[in-house]
């Protein structure tokens, strides 16, 4: 049975979602403060966290970004505003997905499904550490081999280490710096081009149609994420 | 148009300094003119006289003694002497016998005459065919207090002449140099003046148009510097105002989302449960229609805020090489459902690659309001494409459709804003009418163009082109 938390202090927005939670048989537990919501999310238990962008005492950034010291529990950002989006996909906060309001709830189901899989992902003890598969795409991080439908691809060690990171996170959107940041370090910040570049030439690799990627996907105007072909969509 | 202020100045100043030259330059030339010829006939009056008085005793006395003396004088003087007698004949002509032709026994009808008859003594200057200009003077001979005859002289004043034609020579040119130094300087001058009007002008242009950001530099001490100080601060202004103007629209809608996530989720967990009557059920229904509605209106505006921004910040600092053939393709499996709802084939054709260096974000929603509108507007079975390609520099991306066209009279107006043609707005279709301008701001952020060409029941034709970039 999921647990979910949902820090919101919009409380007609958070008895509707506990509602249509509930009529899904999914129980929700709500705090209205951003310092309540941190409490929660750290003496745990949840397996997600739906966290506002906007909260009194403590904002969804700043909760988000103290939870992720000591938890690596799900986190959908729930926000009005899409402007800060790089910032809260970003590294410094570590927020698994965002939805804006108004959403549809078939969507935010679809977001949780993802990130609840990257998490067990994540989770399988042994496997995680050494090969990932995701549908036709085998990483095996010990010999850094790639395999594509059974067919192993050449790549360079950069190459392998952005796909093994994206890997790792299956669904979730990276942004350009973000990836930027964790693969080249942050001596080459602000050169997102190069980003490009590489993940052209991933693609030329592991992809049959570089205009229509099968793993390598492109999130319009927000990153790059590694599609996971056995989450259900 | 720029030269206009210049030339009228030009032409101000060469007419004054002509009025001004050449009004000097006339009088000093009579004055001068005038003097010359008063001196030369005072002289001439005054040798005349010396000559007549010598001559006086003589007449009547010894005719060939006299004639000897008019000779030598005439000689002397490099002028013709005649004595004529009180009746007006020539009674005695100096180069008798020398000229071709002497006037002796011949009457000389000539004012001049006649008033030295009277006692007058006078001069007169005359052009004469084949010898030139020539002064005349006539004194009286008298002998005892009575009038005997008259001493004619003429004399060439060639020198005269010469000296007056060089010296207008000498205006003429003065009067020419300054004109042509006025010319120089009033042309420089204009440039000088109407150079930063130029620029103030094709940047109010610019302004105009639209480009907020514009601004002059005029760095001068005088009026037009001022001029141009004050259009910048004007163009500060307005971008100030079209400034708070973008933040209180997105303003505006980022605090509508909030409501309307709340309206949207009750009314999803309301319509979840089975248990409302069907009257109730189609009420909730078309609440969630408006709620989403309204939801779309707050995104449309929000995108176009953003792509204003983006336009009136200049910044490229975001942008990145994007594939047209793979924005083709996502557009189209995002677009997929849409079309497959009314059994529209929807196809992407896109054999090369075409990039072009853009923002990603904007080019998205571009081509998604294309190919939403082709949907949209296509009634059922219909066909939709998407082409990319590229000619030299140019990129190009083409949404055609076999839907129902637009009107001709409503082609000049789709691309405004909230602009839906009348029988649009009445069908249920039922957008807002930013779409197209949507797509309009993001191509023209990329320095792009776009093109219709539509035939009522017959479908549309949408193209994009945008500067390409090189590929690798
Ligand atoms: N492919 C097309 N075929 C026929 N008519 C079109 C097509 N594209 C646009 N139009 C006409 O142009 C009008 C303006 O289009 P636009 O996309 O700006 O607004 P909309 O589609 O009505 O609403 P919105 O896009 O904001 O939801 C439409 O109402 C429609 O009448
Ligand atoms: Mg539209």
């Amino acid at each position: 049975m999921m647990r979910v938390l949902l820090v919101e202090d919009e409380t007609g927005f958070a008895g509707g979602l506990k509602r249509r939670f509930a009529q899904e048989g999914i129980e929700v537990d709500m705090v209205s403060d951003g310092r309540q919501g941190l409490d929660r999310a750290r003496s745990g238990g949840y397996d997600l966290v739906l966290l506002d962008l906007m909260l009194p005492k403590m904002d969804g950034i700043e909760v988000c970004r103290e939870l992720r010291r000591n938890s690596e529990v799900p986190v959908i950002m729930l926000t009005a505003r899409d402007d800060d989006v790089d910032k809260i996909l970003g590294l410094e906060i570590g927020a698994d997905d965002y939805l804006t309001k108004p959403f549809n709830f078939r969507e935010l189901q679809a977001r949780i499904r993802a990130v609840m899989r990257r998490a067990r992902v994540r989770n399988t003890p042994g496997v995680n550490e050494e090969r990932i598969q995701l549908g036709g795409l085998i990483l095996d991080a010990r010999r850094r081999a790639v395999l594509v439908d059974g067919d192993p691809v050449d790549v360079t060690a950069r190459e392998f280490d952005l796909l093994w990171l994206l890997a790792c996170h299956p669904e979730r959107v990276f942004t350009r710096e973000e990836l930027l940041d964790r693969i080249w370090g942050f001596d080459h910040h602000g050169d997102t081009r190069m980003v490009n570049v590489q993940v052209r030439r991933l693609r030329q690799k592991i992809e049959s149609d570089r205009a229509e990627p099968r793993f390598l996907r492109t999130k319009w105007g927000v990153g790059y994420y590694l599609i996971d072909e056995e989450c259900p969509r | 148009m720029r030269f206009k202020l210049g030339l009228q100045l030009t032409a101000v100043f060469l007419l004054i300094t002509f009025l001004v030259v050449g009004t000097a330059g006339y009088l000093f030339f009579n004055t001068f003119r005038r003097r010359l010829i008063d001196e030369r006939s005072m002289a001439q009056l005054t040798q005349t006289n010396i000559i007549a008085s010598g001559v006086a005793p003589l007449i009547g006395e010894d005719q060939v003694e006299a004639r000897q003396i008019l000779r030598t004088r005439s000689r002397e003087v490099g002028a013709r002497l005649v004595f004529l007698d009180p009746r007006g004949r020539v009674a005695l002509d100096a180069s008798a016998g020398m000229a071709e032709r002497h006037l002796e026994g011949e009457r000389l009808d000539h004012p001049l005459v006649e008033s030295a008859l009277a006692g007058g003594q006078e001069t007169s200057v005359q052009f004469l065919d084949g010898v030139g200009w020539t002064m005349y003077s006539t004194v009286p001979v008298i002998r005892r207090g009575e009038i005997i005859g008259v001493l004619f002289v003429s004399e060439g004043i060639d020198d005269i002449v010469a000296a007056l034609v060089d010296l207008s020579r000498q205006l003429a040119f003065y009067l020419g140099a300054s004109g042509i130094i006025v010319m120089l300087a009033t042309i420089g001058i204009g440039q000088y003046l109407t150079a930063p009007l130029g620029r103030l002008t094709r940047a109010a242009e610019r302004l105009g148009a639209g480009n907020l950001a514009e601004r002059v530099d005029i760095r001068r001490r005088n009026e037009v510097g001022r001029l141009g100080e004050a259009f910048n601060r004007m163009a500060a202004q307005l971008e100030q105002v079209d400034r708070s103007r973008r933040r209180f629209i997105g303003d505006a809608s980022h605090e509508m989302r909030t409501p309307l996530g709340t309206a949207k989720i009750v009314l999803e967990s309301l319509l979840a449960q089975q248990t409302h009557d069907p009257e109730t059920r189609r009420a909730l229904q078309t609440i969630e229609e408006g709620v989403d509605r309204l939801a779309g209106l707050v995104n449309s505006l929000l995108v176009l805020t953003r792509l204003e921004h983006a336009k009136a910040s200049g910044s490229e600092e975001r942008w990145q090489d994007i594939d047209l053939r793979e924005l083709a393709h996502q557009v189209s499996a995002d677009c997929r459902p849409l079309a497959d709802e009314k059994a529209l084939r929807l196809e992407v054709n896109a054999a090369n690659l075409v990039e072009v260096h853009g923002d990603e974000d904007a080019l998205y929603r571009a081509v998604r309001n294309l190919v939403e509108n082709a949907i949209r507007y296509t009634p059922r079975d219909g066909r939709v494409e998407v082409a990319v390609g590229r000619v030299g520099a140019r990129a190009f991306l083409q949404v055609r459709d076999t839907g129902n066209g637009i009107a001709p009279e409503d082609l000049p107006y789709i691309f405004e804003r909230f602009y839906r043609p009348d029988d649009a707005r009445s069908r249920q279709a039922g957008g807002f009418g930013l779409g197209l301008a949507i797509v309009s701001e993001a191509v023209e952020l990329h320095g792009g163009r776009i093109d219709v060409s539509s035939k009522p029941d017959e479908g549309t034709v949408m193209t994009i082109e945008l500067p390409a970039a090189d590929v690798e």
